[in-house]
């Protein structure tokens, strides 16, 4: 897969005045010479390939958005280089307006007191797209997003899903190669989410549009993600695949056993702890890497009349937790 | 030759985006009918009180610094026309501090137009259409009564005077509103600055000493919306303490400093710091 999207030492710094709190600091900060240097991004370096669907991950404050306004254009970086389908974003600002989509999720891109339709159509002018293909990409997107309730509603009127979804068509009409979606899925209910899951995953299948999604919502990632790029205080923690993490950051299995005809508090193993046990649950804990699944399932099923057991997938959620909590030191 | 073409497109590109763009927010604003109305309304009483005063401050003085008062009237309708000229087609500039703020620039990054042109026409200026109503029909009523013996050549003069004057306002408006890319608030100095042509533009500006008409002229250069104009137009070149090239090719400042505060203004969209998400 050749790299759409190269980013090489990218550093972003902000600059403010630095005001010591205490007495009269609002109107020290006027007159103050000192500056206090915030470093967003922090000389990161990574490649996106083409037709990619990649999650880029990160607590908040992490410099998520602020990498993503640099890949848009949006800001300038203070060093480092971004390529993006081989232009410079905010030098080629207009080219590279045509080549890129983006969905913020806090801020609509809408024309607010138009209905929808009119704002699909201001896009269709500005983008000179021709009426035909404006036509059938409207109806396939209307169809996979089920627009066609609310298209002619204001924009205002929407409510936050509906809007989303939009969002997310008025990005895409005039099929931009890459899509950046900054946590498209905020603040919507599940059938929302649904929707848009199933549309992303849709453009990135049938029309190979790379798609750089930022998301907490860890659903988004298992359901879409096979690669990631994990950030925290501007540095990279992790790159790489979905599964891998899994299992470099998953040290232990839990399994959980059902029972009805005894006290599952009584329940022991020689392969597994019990990390909680109530009269019908047990929770127990395993490193897969010394006892294979199936050798502890043999274990508890030969000794105890249990009704039901399920082994838990790892989470990554729990990962990402983990992750973030040991903020490896030697992040790049 | 090739920068001049990648120049001529990107303008013809614009163009074309602005067509769109004001067509929305036209359509936008007939959206809310009431606000429509009393919008254009306020636009006519609020520049309609600046005649009053002046009708009021020439019933008291009938001259002011050797001018007749039809003459003055005349002075003061062409500031107003030169006024509509700014506040109609880029009256939308008022919004940059909440547009900045609010993370709006961020969209007008994101799409293939310029970002000036996103900025002014964000929304229809509704308040401008009283403007250009008193503007273009003050001067055509306060132009007849003048002392200008009109022929075509001074009729163009003075179209090429209002385009230009409203240029010199748009263009030191713009430069104060690229400010805001840094100090994300210019709201305070555009204020004082519109307020101070408000007040003083429309009148004969040697009334001031001769180092109050300069930096009139060469700092804040507002004799250049209508008092070196007019003074062309009115053969009164003669009061002028410089030279009277200088009032024959004012309608040219209004490009020059258009274009000085256009280039500043697109310089410093990069000194934009998108609000936090």
């Amino acid at each position: 897969m050749p790299p759409i999207i190269e980013v090489s030492d990218l550093t972003k710094e902000f600059t403010r005045p630095d005001v010591r709190p205490g007495r009269f600091a609002g109107t020290r900060s006027l007159f103050t010479r000192a500056r206090k240097v915030t470093t967003a991004v922090d000389g990161i370096s990574f490649q996106i390939g083409e037709g990619e669907l990649i999650g880029f991950l990160g607590p908040n404050g992490a410099g998520k958005s602020t990498t993503i306004k640099m890949l848009t254009g949006i800001l300038v970086p203070t060093s480092g280089t971004v390529t993006v389908a081989g232009q410079v974003p905010w030098r080629d600002r207009r080219r590279n307006a045509r080549s890129i989509g983006a969905v913020f999720g806090q801020r609509t891109q809408l024309w607010y007191d138009l209905p929808l339709r009119d704002s699909f159509e201001i896009i269709r002018d500005l983008y000179s797209m021709d009426p035909a293909t404006y036509r059938t990409r409207l109806g396939e997107f209307t169809e996979i997003l089920d627009l066609d309730e609310f298209i002619d509603t204001p924009v205002r009127s929407l409510s936050l899903g509906q809007r989303m979804r939009g969002d997310l068509v008025a990005a895409m009409l005039y099929a931009p190669p890459i899509l950046y979606l900054d946590e498209p899925t905020v603040g919507l209910d599940v059938v929302a989410k649904g929707k848009i899951r199933e549309f992303v995953a849709e453009i990135n299948a049938g029309r190979r549009t790379t798609v750089i999604l930022t998301t907490h919502d860890m659903d988004d990632v298992e359901r879409l993600c096979r690669r990631v790029v994990i950030i925290d205080h501007g540095k990279i923690l992790y790159e790489g695949d979905v599964e891998m993490l899994k299992a470099q950051y998953v040290t232990s299995r839990d399994i959980v056993v059902h029972c009805t005809d005894f006290d599952a508090t009584t329940i022991t193993s020689p392969f597994a702890q019990v990390v909680s046990a109530d009269a019908f649950k047990a929770t127990l804990r395993f490193d897969p890497e010394r006892t294979a699944v199936p050798k502890v399932v043999h274990d508890l099923t030969s000794r105890y009349p249990i009704t039901d057991l399920s082994v838990l997938e790892p989470d990554l959620e729990d990962v990402i937790r983990q992750l973030y909590t040991e903020r490896t030191p030697n992040a790049r | 030759m090739a920068e001049l073409v990648r120049t001529w497109s990107v303008v013809r590109e614009d163009l074309r985006a602005s067509r769109i763009l004001l067509r929305a927010g036209w359509r936008a604003a007939l959206v809310y009918r009431a606000s429509f109305l009393s919008a254009i309304v306020g636009g006519v009483a609020l520049q309609g009180t600046q005649l009053l005063f002046i009708g009021v401050l020439l019933s008291k003085f009938s001259v002011i610094d050797g001018w007749r008062l039809n003459d003055v009237a005349f002075l003061f309708a062409m500031r107003l026309a030169a006024h509509a000229f700014y506040v109609v087609p880029f009256g939308a500039l008022v919004m940059i501090d909440y547009s900045i703020q609010q993370g709006e620039v961020d969209r007008y990054l994101l799409r293939p137009a310029g970002i000036y042109l996103q900025v002014v026409t964000r929304h229809a200026p509704l308040m401008a259409l009283g403007d250009a109503l008193l503007g273009f029909g003050s001067l055509a009523i306060f132009a007849g009564q003048s002392s200008v013996s009109w022929t075509p050549g001074k009729v163009a003069f003075l179209i090429a005077a209002v385009i230009g004057g409203g240029l010199v306002e748009t263009g030191m408006q713009t430069f104060l509103a690229a400010f805001s890319f840094r100090m994300t608030s210019t709201i305070s100095l555009r204020i004082l600055a519109d307020d101070t042509i408000t007040r003083f533009s429309g009148y004969p500006l040697t009334m001031f000493n001769r180092w109050g008409f300069l930096s009139l002229t060469f700092v804040f250069p507002m004799a250049f919306i209508a008092y070196l104009p007019a003074t062309m137009l009115l053969g009164r070149t003669d009061q002028l303490p410089t030279a009277t090239w200088l009032a024959a090719i004012s309608p040219c400042g209004g490009l020059i400093i258009f274009t000085i505060g256009l280039t500043f203004f697109n310089w410093m969209t990069r000194k934009y710091n998108s609000p936090g998400s």
